[in-house]
Order: C-alpha cells, then sequence, then structure tokens
C-alpha cells in the first residue's frame, strides 16, 4: 500500500498533474466562493474539454473543482452570511456573527485548518479502505450491483432537497430518459419516433447542461441581486489559544462524521455539515452560544464537510457506483475515456486511482495556502457582477455541448432541458436525483436483465443472496432513518428553498 | 378552482410527471415485453412510465389535499430571462452552421443583454468580443474545431 500510495505520488508530482491539480484546486475555489455558480455546473461545462485531455490530468482538475469548492464555500459564509455553497449553510449560523464581532479571522483560519486537517484524513480513508472495498466488490454479481445502484439512486432522492414525493419522480425520469435509444439486447429503438440524433440517446452532458446551467441562469436572473456587504475586515488571522483549545475535538468529530457519511450513497457533504452542527450543539456545555459565534459550529461541520467531499468519491472509484451528481458527471467522464470505473480500476488503473488520491492530498495542501493569504483577493471577486460572468457560461455550454458531436441538435436539445430545469426549480424538484437515474439507468437496467436472466425470472432472487439481502435491508434503513431525520435537518423553510435554488448535490 | 388547489408546485410538477409518464407508457407499449426471465426492450421503460405517471398523480392529490397547511402559489415566472435564454441558445444552434462561430457567439451574447433588465451597450460588446477571441482560442485551438467553422460561408 505504501509502495502504491508513493507511486501515485511520482504520478501526482509530474509539472502536468500539478497544473491540472492547481487549476481544478483554483477554480474550485472560486466558484465555491462565487455565488450563482456551483461545481455541479463548472464540471457540466468543462466537461467536453476535458475528453481531450489526458484521462488522469482532467480526473485531477475536476476532482480539485469538485472539493475546492467544498473547501472554499464557508468564506463567503462567514464573511456576508451567504453561502457559496450549498454546504456551507451551516457555517453562516456561527461563521457570521463571529465576522460581526470583529473575529473573521480566527473564523476563516479555524475554516482552513479544519478542512486541511479533514482532507489529510478523508485521502487516509481512501488509500486504506477502497482497495479493501474493490476486492470485497469482486463478490459482486449482477444481483448486488443492481441492488447497489438502486440505493445510489434512491438515496440521493431521499437526501435532496425537498420532498421525497418530488425527488423520486425525478429520479425515475432520469432512468426513463436513460432508456431513450436503441436499446442494446434488440435493436429496438426507444422513444427516438424516428429522430436520428436521438438513436445513440442523449447525452448526459446535454441534460447536465440543460438542467443545471441554463435553468439555474434562468432563475438568478429572475432573482435579481441582492446586496453584498461584506462584515469588517479581516485583520488579526490568527485564532486564539482557546480557540484552538475549544477546535480540535469538533474537528476530530466532524471528520469522523464526514468520513462516515460521504461514503454513503446520496449522503454527502450537506448532510454531513447539518449533522455535525447538531451533534456539537447536542454535547456542548452551553449550547446557548450556538448562532452567537460559538467556534465549535465553524470548526465541526467544516471538517465533515470537506472530509464527505473526499470520502464521496469511494464508492465511484471502487465499485462504479456514484455517490451524487457531480459523481455521476465524472463518472460518465472517465466512461467516456475508455475507463471503467469499478472493482477493477485499482488494478487495472493504478497510475490514474493512486495519481488521484495522491493529487487530493496536494490539492488540500494547496487549497490550505490558496484559501488564507488570497482571501482578500477572493472577497474583491465577489464584486464581479453577476452579469460579466453568465454570458461567458452561456457560451461555453453552447459550443461545449456542440463540440460532443459537431451535432447542434444536441444544443437545441440542451436548450429544451433549461426550459425543463426552469420549471423544475419552480416546482422545488431537485434535479440531482435525475441525473443519477439517468448515468445508472442503462447500468440498472443490464443488471436487472442478466439477474433475471441467471434467476429464471425469480425476483426473490435479491432476497436470498446473502450480499444482496444485506444492501436492500442497508437500503430500507437508510431511507427509514433519513426521512424523519431530514425534516430536523431541513431547517428553515428559507433554508430549505436557499439549497433547492442553488445546485444541491 | 383556486380553492381546490392547495399547493399549486406539487399541482404543475405531478401533471407534467402525469403527462410524462401516460406518453411514455402509451409509446413503450409498442415495444416486445418479452417474460420475466427474458427483459424485452419494453420491460423497463413500461415500469418506469407507470411508476412516474402514479407519483405524479400522488403529487397532485397532495397539491389538493385538505391536509396542505396554508396555500402555496407558484410564483412569478420569470418570461424575459427564460425567452430570451432559450431563444439564444436555439439561435445559436440554428446560426453555426450558417454564419459560423463568431457571428453566433455574438447572437448568443445579444440574447444574453436582452435577457436583463438593464444593460449597457458598450459593456455587452466589450464581453461579446472577449467571448469570441477567448472561444477562439479555447475551442479552435485547444479543441481543434475546424477553422471554417469560425466564418460565414
Amino acid at each position: 500500500m505504501v509502495s502504491s500510495l508513493s507511486h501515485g505520488f511520482e504520478v501526482a508530482l509530474t509539472w502536468q498533474n500539478l497544473l491540472f491539480c492547481l487549476v481544478g484546486a483554483g477554480f474550485g475555489t472560486l466558484v465555491g466562493i462565487m455565488p450563482g455558480i456551483g461545481p455541479i455546473t463548472t464540471i457540466a461545462m468543462l466537461l467536453p474539454l476535458t475528453f481531450k485531455m489526458p484521462a488522469v490530468g482532467a480526473f485531477i482538475m475536476l476532482a480539485g473543482i469538485y472539493y475546492g469548492a467544498h473547501h472554499s464555500g464557508s468564506t463567503t459564509a462567514i464573511m456576508l452570511n451567504m453561502p457559496g455553497e450549498p454546504t456551507s449553510v451551516v457555517i453562516c449560523f456561527d461563521g457570521h456573527p463571529m465576522a460581526r464581532n470583529g473575529r473573521a479571522g480566527p473564523a476563516l483560519c479555524i475554516a482552513a485548518l479544519s478542512s486541511f486537517f479533514a482532507g489529510c484524513v478523508g485521502v487516509l480513508v481512501i488509500t486504506l479502505f477502497a482497495p479493501m472495498l474493490a476486492d470485497i466488490s469482486l463478490k459482486f454479481g449482477p444481483p448486488e450491483y443492481a441492488v447497489m445502484m438502486l440505493m445510489a439512486v434512491l438515496a440521493t432522492a431521499t437526501f435532496s432537497a425537498g420532498s421525497l414525493l418530488k425527488s423520486l419522480p425525478m429520479a425515475v425520469l432520469g432512468l426513463l430518459l436513460g432508456t431513450i435509444g436503441t436499446d442494446v439486447n434488440s435493436g429496438t429503438m426507444r422513444y427516438t419516433f424516428g429522430w436520428v440524433t436521438l438513436a445513440d440517446g442523449i447525452d448526459f452532458v446535454i441534460i447536465a447542461v440543460g438542467l443545471f446551467g441554463l435553468a439555474e441562469i434562468v432563475h438568478n436572473l429572475a432573482k435579481g441581486k441582492g446586496e453584498v456587504r461584506i462584515a469588517g475586515k479581516v485583520t488579526g488571522l490568527f485564532p486564539t489559544l482557546p480557540d484552538l483549545r475549544a477546535s480540535w475535538k469538533p474537528m476530530i468529530r466532524g471528520t469522523a462524521l464526514g468520513s462516515v457519511l460521504g461514503v454513503l450513497p446520496g449522503t454527502g457533504p450537506l448532510i454531513s455539515s447539518f449533522a455535525s452542527y447538531n451533534l456539537e450543539k447536542k454535547i456542548a456545555k452551553e449550547p446557548a452560544r450556538f448562532g452567537q459565534g460559538a467556534i465549535e459550529g465553524v470548526a465541526g461541520p467544516e471538517s465533515a464537510n470537506n472530509a464527505a467531499s473526499i470520502t464521496h468519491f469511494i464508492p465511484m472509484l471502487t465499485l462504479g457506483i456514484p455517490a451524487g451528481a457531480a459523481m455521476a458527471l465524472m463518472l460518465g467522464a472517465l466512461t467516456i475515456q475508455g475507463i471503467t470505473p469499478g472493482p477493477a480500476l485499482v488494478s487495472d488503473h493504478p497510475d490514474l486511482f493512486w495519481g488521484v488520491v495522491a493529487s487530493m492530498w496536494l490539492g488540500n495542501l494547496m487549497l490550505l495556502v490558496l484559501n488564507l493569504p488570497l482571501i482578500g483577493i477572493w472577497i474583491r471577486l465577489l464584486a464581479i457582477p453577476y452579469r460579466f460572468l453568465f454570458p461567458a457560461i452561456m457560451t461555453f455550454c453552447c459550443i461545449g455541448v456542440y463540440s460532443l458531436r459537431n451535432n447542434v441538435d444536441d444544443v437545441m436539445l440542451a436548450a429544451g432541458f433549461g426550459v425543463l430545469g426552469y420549471v423544475f426549480v419552480k416546482c422545488e424538484c431537485s434535479p440531482a436525483p435525475l441525473i443519477l437515474g439517468l448515468v445508472l439507468g442503462p447500468m440498472l437496467e443490464e443488471n436487472l436483465r442478466r439477474t433475471l436472466l441467471i434467476s429464471g425470472g425469480d425476483p426473490l432472487v435479491f432476497v436470498t443472496r446473502p450480499i444482496s439481502a444485506g444492501l436492500l435491508v442497508l437500503t430500507v434503513l437508510l431511507i427509514g432513518f433519513a426521512v424523519p431525520s431530514f425534516l430536523r435537518f431541513g431547517g428553515s423553510r428559507k433554508a430549505q428553498q436557499r439549497r433547492t435554488a442553488a445546485v444541491p448535490d | 378552482m383556486s380553492s381546490i388547489i392547495r399547493d399549486s408546485k406539487s399541482v404543475v410538477c405531478g401533471a407534467l410527471f402525469a403527462a410524462i409518464g401516460a406518453g411514455a407508457f402509451i409509446a413503450a407499449l409498442s415495444y416486445p415485453f418479452g417474460s420475466a426471465q427474458r427483459m424485452g426492450p419494453g420491460f423497463f421503460p413500461m415500469m418506469l412510465s407507470g411508476l412516474l405517471a402514479l407519483l405524479g398523480i400522488l403529487n397532485i392529490l397532495r397539491g389538493m389535499s385538505v391536509k396542505t397547511v396554508g396555500r402555496v402559489r407558484f410564483g412569478r415566472i420569470a418570461w424575459r430571462p427564460l425567452v430570451w435564454i432559450t431563444i439564444g441558445v436555439l439561435g445559436f444552434a440554428v446560426v453555426l452552421p450558417r454564419l459560423g462561430l463568431l457571428v453566433s457567439v455574438a447572437f448568443l451574447i445579444g440574447c444574453a443583454s436582452l435577457a436583463q433588465e438593464r444593460f449597457r451597450v458598450v459593456e455587452m460588446l466589450c464581453i461579446a468580443l472577449a467571448l469570441v477571441l477567448l472561444s477562439t482560442v479555447l475551442f479552435v485551438y485547444g479543441l481543434d474545431l475546424p477553422l471554417a467553422e469560425l466564418l460565414p460561408h
């Protein structure tokens, strides 16, 4: 394992990959700080570009964008009471009061340190557990894969913003959209209505760009601009000794919570940060301090957030099952590069796997450096009005979609999904389950087909096989546990709406 | 009518889901269903579309349910950004093969500016110029889009 990791560092420390890491982490920081554009939109927008890049570098960059955005969302939460990323909503509760009391510096510093600590532990978790998981999953057959994929889709629907009654049909719609095109087994054209463009199905990038990119632009323009008021200047950056003493235990607790919750399909950084906040508040000696500027309310959730964003990669890298919408997009990106994520990834493509793991640690180090000293610059970038940003986003989206197949029909489809996406935003239906259903649909159907073939049409096969039955129980527990507690984590209706409007994971 | 509908958002998305589900189900009837052991191409789509239609109806029912507290309105539809962004992207698709990348990006930015409440012409011209240059560099040299695509034929 040590030799694998050192090989990974060899891969990650080439000039080219270091550059990709820096670009990704930097871009992610930018995107995490700026409201109005999130990591999923960015990844969807840049996907067409990555097809021309080497696979390892492309993935390093996309991964950097993802965890970079989660790292930096707390900056605006603290300074402006505005979460740059939905996962940073919790940081507003105690981070902003700290800034208002003139303690912005320590808050930002503790947030950055917590993130770095959590990132290191997260990378360690991947290093230790991913190969183990890959070995276990070699015992997986079609029934196990089918159940796992179903679990991923259902869990994402359960933990998405908005009610389950709206998220479930989104997931089903995604699965249905995945059936469009030529059925591989029979050659039947499904839902193509004679239109040749649809013969190969609708590329997930088109739908992602429409639902996440274009719809978000319309929604942001509709909302109009808000007042951007910065809470005080950032003077003393260093936290005091009592700060550090109060923070180290929440950091560890948050990291542990985030590492575990991030692996489970459907959860991820959002739930982790809320869970950590609730935990810290519950075990604090003086819970009344929370909401007024308790540093535990920053250290814990920030660690949970970042740890989860790293371990979020594990199911996708080891099993080929994306744990959320962002991972689904990256799964798609890898597939197009000719790499099939799954148990074989660790052994077939050790360069990619260990290189990415090593670069995650390097990326976290870069972020520690980027976030603190350059805070002044990042804050000033917030002043860039949205009206400069969104035309650029639109242009990249259009050209990117066109470049998929040099087909303008794809761009028109994206426009259609943009309109649909806006309807979904207005109805408070989260698009994340749809993307998951879309990406996993074909594989789910294939595994289901094989399962039924092997079992002779007997659906009980899912319960008679031990691993499959265990996964089913886990799915039921996950959803059963989550539904009532999500009502608690959901926070105020305003927070829920903010999360639905921003791009949920 | 408005007193029956308590939660407009649920009713609207429910109707959408039900409509798509029903349509997809009817279309899937023409694909071979197969048997339990050998799933045909129609198996999965029929199950999914049926489920979708059912969930859509449930949403409509919930939207009309007496138990819903208060009234949830659909809210104002932002027609201006919606229409202009859509026209922009569709127009891009129509213009690109006929008049090349430069004109289509310019058209896109034009529509983008119309999507806003207020815009300054000089600003938008600068943005258009910058984006045209940037996309040329990025996509023609980066992605090897054929150079002939740049200019009108």
